[in-house]
């Protein structure tokens, strides 16, 4: 069925050798005594430049520690996160996270917040983010402060801070989840449509089908103890997607996996 | 004004007026006799005349100022000195428990000696005069300041550090531009808590035979059995 579904639209997966992420035997231990299954087991994947990766799997399957060892916040007990063809170490610029709860500095206004990270002139940080402020649509919010706007509006000022260090890869862990439907719907479209104009790397963690299937380029499946990826599965239903009989179908078999 | 204006305005000023009413009744009355409560009147010229009269007037006439000035130069210097050390290496506790885990025994005992008990080893050390006062009020004021900067650390929020991290801080301004600003509603608390403390040890300090100052005042009119200056230095 999911064969299918490339075939039909004939958007199949064309060879991507530009590779710009890839993990390789990843593994995480709890501790190295313990003899209860690993977080993480031989992780092996690869993402190509301008791809939107999302990962889908149940609470507990150990998503959030793979973005946190790909995004350095953490090492694995073996195998090698290649960036770029070079090994990932620690935190920095070129992975950058958008967390699931809103880590924005309370004492900082968003224009500040956005600008945190910029290093370099002042009047041309002040145009980089005018510019970001325009894109997400909070332009007139910028002199305020994160309590004074809504948890929509932070999780934007999340993305845009993020957005004008110009990362190579964008990771995302659940950043949409905490937020209510309707507002969701609206970043899931904004995302895309930045994504759209800046064709950058997406991975995005979650653990909601339907985002994943409207979303992703390609959806890799995890298992939960041990944490492996148990599938992948491209999706190639054209932008923007419809709820429409594939898109069902596609989400129906993605929760029949996961329920096994 | 409004009735309702009147009664928020007025509520809290009930009982000081209360009180003063109440003062004004006994010392009139004579119930209580002078020497134990001076009249509130004698009170306020005897002030007054500290603050504006001219020496000789009266003891201690005019000399409020200096007074005054020198005992703020002695509690600002402790309190700077206490918030120089306090704050440092509150942050440190805050962020590294081992640093915490190190000093956590020596503060808390040190703490728990009342300031009085060091009178007598500060006038060994430092002798009588600024020295002691400022070592006081410094040793008193130090510990709002560790404790509460050290609570601000800890508190600071693990993503804030991590998102530092993947934007590229340094770790200089991890420091100034995270820790820093996140600790601070806790690091004010501190510094207001030790304000009051050190006024407290300064009039402490200054009990004991430092040439001027409002707490020499006090204490020295005591001396003098000039109750009356002695309240008006309070």
């Amino acid at each position: 069925m999911i064969r299918h579904l490339q075939l039909v639209n004939g958007s199949l997966p064309s060879p991507q050798p530009d590779r710009i992420l890839e993990i390789r035997g990843l593994d995480k231990a709890l501790s190295v005594n313990d003899e209860s299954p690993n977080v993480l087991e031989q992780i092996n994947f690869s993402v190509s430049r301008g791809e939107l990766i999302c990962i889908i799997g149940r609470s507990g399957c150990g998503k959030s520690t793979l973005l946190n060892i790909l995004a350095g916040f953490t090492s694995p007990t073996t195998g090698q996160v290649l960036l770029k063809g070079r090994p990932v170490t620690k935190p920095g610029p070129d992975r950058c996270v958008v967390f699931q709860e809103d880590a924005l500095f309370a004492w900082l206004t968003v224009e500040e917040n956005v600008a945190f990270g910029l290093r370099g002139p002042k009047r041309k940080v002040k145009e980089a983010v005018g510019r970001i402020l325009e894109m997400i649509g909070l332009d007139e919010f910028r002199d305020c402060l994160p309590r004074e706007i809504s948890g929509g509006m932070k999780q934007r000022v999340a993305v845009a801070r993020v957005l004008i260090l110009q990362p190579a890869v964008l990771l995302m862990d659940e950043p949409f989840s905490a937020l209510d439907a309707q507002t969701r719907e609206v970043m899931q479209n904004l995302l895309l449509m930045l994504w759209k104009k800046l064709s950058h790397t997406i991975l995005f963690v979650t653990h909601d089908v339907q985002e994943a299937v409207k979303l992703a380029d390609r959806i890799l499946l995890m298992d939960k103890k041990p944490g492996r990826i148990r599938e992948e599965i491209p999706v190639g239903l054209p932008r923007p997607r419809a709820t429409d009989p594939w898109f069902v179908a596609l989400c129906q078999s993605l929760l029949g996996k996961l329920r096994d | 004004m409004s009735q309702r204006t009147l009664w928020k305005e007025g509520l809290p000023w009930i009982i000081p007026l209360g009180i003063l009413t109440l003062w004004f009744a006994v010392s009139t009355t004579e119930a209580v006799p002078r020497y134990l409560l001076p009249h509130p009147l004698d009170v306020a010229k005897v002030a007054y005349r500290y603050i504006f009269g001219h020496p000789g007037d009266q003891p201690y006439a005019g000399l409020f100022l200096d007074d005054l000035q020198s005992s703020l130069l002695r509690v600002m210097l402790g309190f700077a000195l206490a918030v120089i050390l306090g704050i440092p290496i509150g942050l440190l506790s805050g962020r590294l428990s081992l640093v915490s885990r190190l000093l956590g025994n020596t503060i808390n005992a040190l703490r728990a000696v009342p300031g009085i008990s060091w009178l007598p080893l500060a006038m060994v050390w430092f002798g009588i005069g600024i020295k002691t006062t400022v070592f006081l009020v410094a040793l008193a004021a130090f510990f709002p300041v560790y404790l509460n900067t050290a609570i601000g650390a800890r508190q600071v929020n693990p993503r804030h550090y991590q998102a530092g991290a993947m934007m590229g801080v340094s770790r200089l301004r991890g420091i100034f531009g995270i820790l820093l600003p996140s600790a601070m509603p806790h690091i004010l608390a501190g510094l207001r808590l030790s304000m009051g403390i050190a006024w407290a040890y300064l009039v402490l300090g200054e009990l004991t035979g430092v040439p001027n100052g409002l707490g020499a005042a006090i204490m020295d009119a005591r001396c003098w059995e000039e109750s009356t200056s002695s309240w008006s230095a309070s």
